[in-house]
């Protein structure tokens, strides 16, 4: 009677962690979506409202520089989207991790809860060597769940910091283009003396010191993201094959204890 | 029925997708904790097993 009770208690239990467990995963997913596109919106935003008020300061149309402009913002829109894309292959590949580490947990416990069951049945049969010999296998599959507490703590760190590398790389990598405005000139005068200066020299300075810097900056990511997309590659690996390595290593354990 | 960005809470469909990441971030805490208090009943009934 109570080892029905107990049974029913801890598959109720076993099905509350499930739900949890799918809950978290469908939030921290969310999450995930919604920082990417937060941040690539608001990259884009910024580049494209640094480029407008330079635009203004040095008294260009921005109808002139319509190709530009276009090709700029596709071009860095393809930039972000490449290393958006790198993260999401990480993500998906530790939560897949994650998702088998948990089912497995899920597993080990129910084993346990088995060989107890069948360890108590050989005690009141008075047959002690084989109950002794299930007794060691419960040991193994609590063994088994403490290790893949371990992996599953692992992975979920970092599921979590899977978000904000990415927010971190993609700020250091692709700064902030707000802050990156020319001089502003305030007063009534000032303006006017930008005003005569633009027509002398806004083409040219906007060239110089707005394109310019645009095109290179853009050249110059296109040569890096191959070697970043690359590295997030690689720690993708090495995450994978760090959890297997985990996973056949508490195998291992439970093998030996039985 | 739940779908991929909706889940229940208290008993109410919550879209996830419409609330911010300050409101996630308090989502996922809450569901730890209730994550963290339901393993160790599990952990409190195995070891009695064990």
């Amino acid at each position: 009677m109570e080892e029905m009770e107990n049974n029913a208690i801890l598959m109720d239990k076993l099905t509350k962690l499930n739900k949890l467990e799918i809950k978290k995963s469908k939030v921290l997913a969310v999450i995930f979506q919604k920082t990417t596109e937060n941040m690539l919106d608001q990259k884009l935003q910024s580049l494209e409202s640094n480029f407008k008020e330079q635009a203004e300061f040095y008294g260009q149309k921005l109808e002139n520089y319509e190709d530009f402009y276009q090709n700029m913002i596709q071009k860095y829109k393809e930039q972000l989207l490449q290393m958006i894309s790198s993260y999401k292959e990480l993500y998906v590949n530790v939560y897949l991790e994650l998702q088998e580490a948990e089912c497995n947990q899920k597993i080990a416990i129910t084993n346990l809860k088995k060989c107890s069951d069948i360890k108590q049945k050989l005690m009141e049969q008075a047959n002690i060597n084989k109950a002794e010999e299930y007794h060691q296998k419960v040991k193994a599959c609590l063994q088994k769940k403490n290790n893949y507490d371990l992996i599953i703590n692992r992975c979920e760190k970092d599921l979590e910091n899977c978000v904000v590398h990415f927010e971190k790389q993609l700020n250091a990598l692709f700064g902030d283009k707000s802050t990156q405005i020319s001089l502003k000139e305030e007063g009534a005068i000032q303006k006017m003396f930008q005003k005569i200066r633009n027509l002398w020299s806004g083409k040219t300075k906007f060239n110089s010191y707005v394109v310019e810097p645009i095109n290179v900056e853009l050249d110059m990511m296109d040569s890096k993201l191959p070697d970043i997309v690359n590295e997030i590659g690689q720690k993708t690996l090495t995450f994978v094959a760090k959890i297997k390595q985990a996973k056949s290593e508490t195998n291992r354990i439970f093998e030996q204890m039985i | 029925m739940e779908n991929i960005d909706s889940i229940v809470l208290d008993g109410e469909f919550i879209n996830l997708n419409s609330l911010s990441i300050e409101d996630l971030n308090h989502v996922l805490k809450r569901l730890d904790d209730e994550k963290i208090e339901v393993k160790q009943e599990i952990d409190n009934l195995l070891e009695k097993l064990a």
